[in-house]
C-alpha cells in the first residue's frame, strides 16, 4: 500500500469511528507545557535545572514517545533529528544513541558520555515503530527496524540460566567477573512484547528472561533500582537492593501492559506489596528495601501519578482514589523534569490519552477522535 | 516523466535501428563516418544521462563495425574504468596503442592513472567541489591533471572549475545532472516604458530602471559581471520594491561566487508573489549546487515547488553520503525527494536499493511496488523496479513486472535485463533437471547394484629372477560373489561380497650349490651345502568377506590357509566430501605378495624353521581436489612390517599426483599427469635369509613418473591402456643376513647384503579390455608389466562376470576383478 493511500485510510478509519464515538480530541495541557519549558526549537529536551544542563537519550524517546501520543508530527521529526545528529553521530542507522549530553568539562556542548542507554534506546526504536505505522512513514519503521538489531547485538547478553538478557548499555555493567548489574525498570513489558511479536527471534528470548529479571529481582515484590546477577549461582544477589526514583517505573510500565497480555497477571500479583506500601501510608514510599520490604519516606508527586495505571489494573479503587487526590493537592512542579514525566505518562494513561493492545501497540486517543477544526 | 521515457525508448530505438545499418554496411566492407559519428553522439548522450550501460551497448556496437575507432574506445575504457573494471580498461588502452591512436591511447592511459592510483584524490577533489570549497578543489585537481585540461568526461565535469572550455564534439554534450541554466531573463516580456507626459517623479525613475535593468542583463551576458552589478544596485535603488533587480542581482552574486548573498536575496523574494515562481527553482539549485539538498528539499516542500529538485543533484549527493557512511542521511534525503517526487523511478530505485543494503529488503520491496501501483504503465518505473528485484534476486518479481512493459515498448536495457533473467532462470531449470538425471542415474546404479553379481577369474603371474629365491610364477583362481540388501533397505546401503582365491605359488627350486643357497635361509651360518635343488611351492586357499558402500568400505579375510604362514588381513576406510575436494581415511592390513617367502612363507632347509609371511600395517590418508581442469592428490601412508620371525620394519610413504584430461569424449578420453612418490624403510629386508622378508624395502626411494591413460569404447568393447615411464632414485643400506638372530649372524662371520645406490629408468604398461556378451554376461583381460632393470614382473587376467549390470545404452569401461590378495 502506498503511503498516501495509507495515510488516507487511516484518516477514514479514524474518520469513521471518530463518527461511531464522536469524541473530540483534546488539548492536553500538561504536555504542552512540559514541550514548552523542556524542549527547544532544535528538538532537543534540555533537563534546565539538572547539572550541565543535560540531554539524556531517555528523554529524547520518552519525548518522542509524547509527541507520537500528541499527533504532533513536526515535533516528532525535530526531536528525532536532533537525536539523530546530536546523540547518534548524524546517523542512526549506524550507532546507537550517546546517552549523555551537555556541557562538558571545557566549557563546550556535546557528548559527555558516548555509552548507551537500553532503555533509551528502546523507547526511541518503540516511538519510531509506533510512528512508522500509525502515521505511515517508511523511513520511521526502518530506522526502528535497524535500532531495535542494534539493540540486540550491542545491549544483549546470553547469561546463564536468564537466557538472552538487555543490559542497560553496551559497557560498563559487568562489575566482576561472573557478575552482571541489569535494570529492572529498563524491561516494560508492552514494549518487549511488541519487538517479541514484530521481529520475534532474540526477542522472544529477551521477552522471557525479561520476565524472570523482573520476579526474581524482586523476591518480595518490590522492585530495585539496579540488581546483580551471579551467573555461577545463577540468581540475583540480595546486598544490593534499593529500589526508588529508577524502580518506580516497574509499576507504572506494568500498569500500562494490556490486560490481555499473557504475563500481566503474574507480574501483578507479584508486586502488590508495593500496591499495600502505598495503602498503609497513604503516599508511595520513596525507597524500599527489595530483600527485606522495608518502605521508607514519601516519594514524590510523580510517583504518585506513576501508580495510577498500577493501582487501576489492581483494582485497588479507594487507593486510586487517595494518589489522585495527592495529586491535586501537590501538582509536580513544573520544573520537575522527571515528575513531570511520570505525570505524563501515568495521568496520560489514566485520562486514556493512549493505551497499548495485546501486541503492544500503541493506540493513542487521537485515532479515533475528530481534530479540532 | 512519460515524455522523457518516450525520448529515451525512441533514442534507443534509433540507435539500435543505426547500428544494425551499420552492420549491413560492415559486411560490404565500408563503415559510414556520419553513422559512426551519429552513434558516438548517442553514446555521449547515454553517457550524460547517467546511464552507461546503454552508453555502452552503443559503443560495443559502434566497435564491431569499426573495432579501431579511437574515442568509442576511449569512451568505453573511461566507462569500464568507472565501472571499477581495470584490467578491461588495460586491454582497451593496449587496443588503442596498437592501433597507433596516440592522442586518445594517452587520454585513456591518464584516465587509467586518475581512476586507478590517483582515485582518492579524485573522490577528495568531487566532495571538496560539492563542499564548495573550490580554492583547494583546484589546487587538487592541478595536482590531479598536471596536463591542464582534465582527461574524458572529467573535462566536462571539471570544465567550472579550472576555466576551461570542455574540449572536444565528445565532451560538449547535453548534461542530465546540468543545473538549470539561470539567465535572468524574465518570463514575461518587460513592461513598455510609460508615456513621458506628465510624468511623475515615480514614474521617472520607472523609466530609468527599466533600461538600466536591461543594460546589466547585456553587461552579464558579456560576462562583465562587475559593471552587471553596479548596474543592478542602481536600478534596485530606484525601486527597491521591485523584484526584478534583486533577481537579477541575486543571479549575478552567484555567478561572482557570492552565494551567501545570493540566497539571501532569494530568501527575500519567496515572499513575493511576482518574483517567487522564478526565485523558488533559483535557490533550489543554488541549494543543490552547494550540496544542501536537505536545505533545497525543504524550500521545495515548504514553496510547493517539488519539479525544481534536480533528481540526478539529489540522487548523487545521496550516493556520496552512503560511500561516506552515513547512510541514514541519504535515506532521509531520498524519502523526503520521494514524497516530492513520488513518480521519480530512479529516487525509487535508489531508495529501495539503500533499504536493501541496511538488511531492510521488505521496505524496498514496498518502495518500488508502490511506485509500479502508482505508474503501471510506465516501463521506466517499471525498469527500475525490475533492477532492484533482479539486485536482490528477486528474479521471478523482476520478470513480472518487466511482463508488464509491451514486448515493442521495451529499450535496450529492458531487453537486456529480460534477458538476463530469462538466462538465469533456464540456467535453474538445466540445473535442476541436471539434478534430476543425475538422481535418476544413481537410482538406476543403484538397482543394477542390487542385482546379485558372480564373478570368476584366472589370475596367472610370473617373475624370472633368482630361482628358489625371487623368482615368483603363480596363479590365483578367485570367485567372488557380490550380494546387495534387499527389500526393505536403503538403495545407498552398498554391497557385501565374498571372495574365495585358490592360490598356488611357484619361486622355482633353490639351487644346490652354497654360493645360492647360502643366499637363503640359516645355509650360509650352517655351512653345509644341500644334496639336492628345493623347490619352493605354496598352495592355500584366500577368503575375505567385506561390505562397499559409497563412502565406506570394510573387509576382514585371511591370506593363504595352507601356506606356511597364513595371515589375517583386513581394512576399513571412509570417503568423506571435503568441498572442495574429498578425503579418504584408510587402516588396513595387507600381505605383500612381491615374492614367496612374503606372500605364503617359507621353511629353512637347515633348521626346519618356518619364517615370512609379511604383513603391512597401515594408516593412510588421502587428500584429493580439483583445481580447474586438473586434479591432485597427496597420500600419505605410515605403517609397520612384521611377518614370521621377520625382523619389524616401518615404512612412511608420500605420493603426490597431478593430472588432467587433455580429450574428453563418449568414446575416447586422454589423461595424462606426473606422480612424485617417496618412500622410506627402516630396515632393508628384501633379502631371502633367515629373519629377511622378501620384500623390497629400500631406505630412500623417490620416483618421478609420467602416467599416460586412454580409456574409451569400441563397439561392445571397452578398453583402457595405462603406459608410465618414470625414472627412480634408490638407496638401499647393507642388510645383515640373521637380522632377527645375533647369535646365528656372529656365527655365520657376521655377513650383510651389500647395498648402495641405484635406480633408472622403468616403464609400465597396463591394459585392461572388456566386452558384453548380453543377459548381463561380460568377459574382460588385463595386462600388466614393469619393466626396469632389475625388476620385470608380468601378470594376466582373465575375468567372467555374470550380474551386476550398470545402466543400459552405455558400454561401461573395463571393470577387472581385483583378486583378494591385491586388495
Amino acid at each position: 500500500m502506498n503511503g498516501a493511500r495509507r495515510q488516507a485510510l487511516l484518516q477514514l478509519g479514524a474518520l469513521a469511528s471518530a463518527a461511531a464515538t464522536a469524541a473530540p480530541c483534546r488539548p492536553w495541557p500538561e504536555w504542552d507545557a512540559f514541550s514548552a519549558r523542556f524542549i527547544g526549537d532544535g528538538g532537543r529536551v534540555a533537563e534546565t535545572a539538572a547539572p550541565r544542563q543535560r540531554t539524556v537519550s531517555e528523554a529524547q524517546g520518552y519525548a518522542m514517545f509524547f509527541a507520537l501520543v500528541a499527533n504532533q508530527r513536526e515535533l516528532f521529526e525535530r526531536l528525532l533529528r536532533w537525536t539523530e545528529d546530536n546523540l547518534a553521530g548524524g546517523d542512526l542507522t549506524q550507532r546507537l544513541p550517546a546517552w549523555h549530553w551537555g556541557r562538558r568539562d571545557d566549557g563546550s556542548w556535546g557528548v559527555v558520555d558516548d555509552n548507551a542507554a537500553s532503555d533509551a534506546d528502546l523507547w526511541i526504536a518503540y516511538a519510531l515503530g509506533q510512528a512508522g505505522r500509525l502515521w505511515g512513514v517508511r523511513r520511521y519503521t526502518a530506522l526502528a527496524l535497524l535500532l531495535a538489531a542494534r539493540v540486540l547485538r550491542e545491549e544483549t547478553a546470553d547469561l546463564p540460566g536468564l537466557g538472552l538478557t538487555l543490559l542497560p548499555g553496551p559497557r560498563g555493567f559487568t562489575p566482576a567477573p561472573g557478575r552482571w548489574r541489569l535494570n529492572p525498570s529498563y524491561l516494560p513489558p508492552m514494549q518487549l512484547r511488541w519487538f517479541a511479536v514484530h521481529l520475534g527471534g532474540s526477542w522472544q528470548a529477551v521477552l522471557e528472561s525479561s520476565r524472570r529479571v523482573l520476579l526474581d529481582s524482586a523476591p518480595r515484590g518490590l522492585a530495585p533500582d539496579w540488581a546483580v546477577y551471579d551467573t555461577d549461582g545463577r540468581r540475583f544477589r540480595r546486598d544490593e537492593g534499593n529500589g526508588s526514583y529508577d524502580a518506580i517505573r516497574v509499576y507504572l510500565w506494568l500498569g500500562l501492559t494490556a490486560p490481555q497480555d499473557p504475563a500481566r497477571a503474574e507480574l501483578l500479583a507479584h508486586f502488590m506489596p508495593m500496591a499495600a506500601a502505598t495503602e498503609g501510608t497513604g503516599v508511595p514510599p520513596e525507597r524500599v528495601d527489595s530483600a527485606t520490604g522495608d518502605a521508607t519516606g514519601s516519594g514524590p508527586p510523580g510517583f504518585s501519578a506513576a501508580l495510577l495505571p498500577f493501582l487501576q489494573a489492581l483494582g485497588r479503587t479507594a487507593a486510586l482514589r487517595q494518589q489522585r487526590l495527592r495529586m491535586d493537592a501537590r501538582p509536580a512542579q513544573p520544573e520537575a523534569y522527571y515528575d513531570q514525566v511520570l505525570t505524563l505518562f501515568g495521568l496520560g494513561a489514566h485520562e486514556d490519552r493512549f493505551r497499548f493492545d495485546a501486541d503492544g501497540n500503541l493506540q493513542p486517543a487521537w485515532s479515533a477522535c475528530v481534530p479540532p477544526r | 516523466m512519460r515524455a522523457a521515457a518516450l525520448t529515451v525508448a525512441s533514442t534507443v530505438a534509433l540507435s539500435i535501428a543505426l547500428s544494425y545499418a551499420l552492420e549491413a554496411g560492415a559486411a560490404t566492407g565500408a563503415a559510414d563516418p556520419a553513422a559512426v559519428a551519429e552513434l558516438l553522439r548517442n553514446a555521449q548522450m547515454w553517457r550524460s544521462l547517467d546511464r552507461p550501460d546503454n552508453a555502452r551497448l552503443v559503443l560495443v556496437k559502434l566497435l564491431a563495425i569499426d573495432a579501431d575507432q579511437p574515442q568509442a574506445l576511449l569512451m568505453l575504457g573511461e566507462l569500464e574504468l568507472r565501472a571499477g573494471r581495470t584490467a578491461e580498461a588495460q586491454r582497451l588502452l593496449a587496443r588503442l596503442q596498437r592501433s597507433g591512436a596516440h592522442a586518445a591511447a594517452s587520454e585513456l592511459q591518464d584516465l587509467v592513472r586518475i581512476y586507478t592510483r590517483d582515485l582518492s584524490r579524485l573522490n577528495q577533489l568531487r566532495l571538496l567541489r560539492r563542499g564548495g570549497n573550490d580554492e583547494r578543489a583546484l589546487a587538487l585537481a592541478r595536482e590531479l591533471f598536471p596536463g591542464g585540461s582534465p582527461p574524458g568526461a572529467l573535462s566536462a565535469e571539471f570544465a567550472g572549475l579550472l576555466g576551461v572550455r570542455p574540449t572536444g564534439g565528445a565532451k560538449s554534450s547535453p548534461s542530465g545532472k546540468a543545473r538549470p541554466t539561470t539567465t535572468a531573463r524574465p518570463g514575461r516580456a518587460m513592461p513598455a516604458s510609460p508615456a513621458p507626459t506628465a510624468a511623475t517623479a515615480a514614474e521617472r525613475e520607472a523609466e530609468r530602471y527599466w533600461p538600466l535593468l536591461r543594460e546589466a542583463e547585456a553587461l552579464r551576458d558579456a560576462g562583465r559581471l562587475a559593471e552587471a552589478a553596479e548596474r543592478t544596485a542602481a536600478a534596485r535603488q530606484l525601486q527597491p520594491g521591485e523584484p526584478e533587480a534583486a533577481l537579477l542581482a541575486a543571479d549575478i552574486d552567484q555567478r561572482q561566487g557570492r552565494s551567501a548573498i545570493a540566497e539571501a536575496t532569494y530568501q527575500t523574494l519567496l515572499d513575493h508573489a511576482a518574483a517567487r515562481s522564478r526565485a523558488v527553482p533559483r535557490l533550489i539549485a543554488l541549494l543543490q549546487g552547494a550540496g544542501r539538498p536537505a536545505d533545497a528539499l525543504s524550500v521545495a516542500a515548504r514553496q510547493a515547488a517539488p519539479d525544481a529538485i534536480d533528481i540526478g543533484s539529489l540522487r548523487a549527493a545521496a550516493d556520496a553520503r552512503v560511500a561516506l557512511g552515513q547512510p541514514g542521511l541519504a535515506l532521509r534525503w531520498l524519502e523526503d525527494g520521494l514524497t516530492l517526487r513520488p513518480r521519480e523511478p530512479w529516487l525509487r530505485h535508489d531508495l529501495a536499493q539503500l533499504y536493501a543494503r541496511l538488511g531492510q529488503v521488505a521496505l524496498g520491496r514496498e518502495v518500488v511496488a508502490e511506485g509500479v501501483a502508482a505508474a503501471p504503465d510506465d516501463a521506466e518505473m517499471r525498469y527500475a523496479a525490475a533492477l532492484f528485484y533482479a539486485a536482490v534476486d528477486l528474479d521471478t518479481e523482476a520478470l513480472a513486472t518487466l511482463d508488464g512493459v509491451p514486448e515493442g515498448a521495451r529499450t535496450d536495457g529492458q531487453l537486456a535485463l529480460a534477458l538476463r533473467l530469462r538466462e538465469a532462470r533456464a540456467r535453474r531449470t538445466e540445473a535442476a533437471m541436471v539434478l534430476q538425471a543425475e538422481a535418476r542415474r544413481r537410482r538406476d546404479a543403484q538397482a543394477a547394484r542390487r542385482q546379485p553379481m558372480d564373478e570368476v577369474a584366472l589370475f596367472p603371474y610370473y617373475r624370472d629372477a633368482a630361482p628358489g629365491r625371487s623368482t615368483l610364477r603363480g596363479v590365483e583362481l578367485p570367485l567372488v560373489l557380490t550380494r546387495s540388501p534387499s527389500d526393505g533397505e536403503a538403495v545407498d546401503e552398498g554391497r557385501r561380497w565374498l571372495h574365495l582365491d585358490l592360490v598356488q605359488l611357484d619361486a622355482g627350486a633353490l639351487p644346490a650349490t652354497l654360493d645360492e643357497a647360502a643366499l637363503f635361509g640359516q645355509v650360509r651360518a650352517a655351512g653345509l651345502a644341500m644334496a639336492a635343488a628345493l623347490p619352493q611351492r605354496a598352495r592355500g586357499l584366500s577368503a575375505g568377506a567385506g561390505w562397499t558402500g559409497d563412502d565406506r568400505r570394510w573387509d576382514l579375510g585371511v591370506i593363504g590357509a595352507g601356506f606356511d604362514v597364513p595371515n589375517l588381513v583386513g581394512g576399513w576406510r571412509q570417503t568423506f566430501e571435503l568441498n572442495p575436494g574429498d578425503l579418504a581415511v584408510e587402516l588396513s592390513r595387507r600381505v605383500l605378495t612381491g615374492s614367496l617367502l612374503s606372500y605364503a612363507g617359507a621353511r629353512d632347509p637347515v633348521s626346519g624353521q618356518r619364517w615370512g609371511g609379511v604383513t603391512l600395517s597401515a594408516a593412510s590418508l588421502r587428500l584429493g581436489r580439483a583445481w580447474s581442469d586438473f586434479s591432485s592428490s597427496v597420500s600419505l601412508r605410515a605403517g609397520l612390517l612384521t611377518g614370521r620371525h621377520v625382523a619389524s620394519n616401518s615404512t612412511v610413504q608420500l605420493r603426490l599426483s597431478v593430472d588432467r584430461d587433455w580429450l574428453s569424449g563418449p568414446t575416447l578420453n586422454v589423461n595424462a599427469g606426473l606422480t612424485l612418490a617417496l618412500w622410506q624403510y627402516r630396515r632393508n629386508l628384501g633379502n631371502y635369509t633367515y629373519g629377511q622378508g622378501g620384500y623390497y624395502s629400500p631406505q630412500r626411494y623417490t620416483s618421478l613418473g609420467l602416467p599416460l591413460q586412454l580409456q574409451g569404447r569400441i563397439g561392445l568393447w571397452s578398453y583402457q591402456l595405462r603406459p608410465t615411464v618414470s625414472r627412480a632414485w634408490t638407496f638401499e643400506a647393507d642388510a645383515p643376513y640373521y637380522p632377527t638372530d645375533a647369535a646365528l649372524q656372529a656365527r655365520a662371520g657376521n655377513p650383510v647384503h651389500a647395498g648402495g645406490s641405484g635406480g633408472g629408468w622403468s616403464t609400465s604398461l597396463r591394459a585392461d579390455l572388456e566386452r558384453g556378451l548380453g543377459d548381463g554376461w561380460s568377459v574382460g583381460a588385463s595386462y600388466i608389466a614393469d619393466r626396469s632393470a632389475y625388476y620385470a614382473p608380468t601378470q594376466w587376467l582373465f575375468y567372467l562376470r555374470r550380474g551386476g549390470q550398470t545402466q543400459p545404452g552405455q558400454v561401461p569401461l573395463p571393470r577387472p576383478l581385483q583378486p583378494y590378495s591385491q586388495f
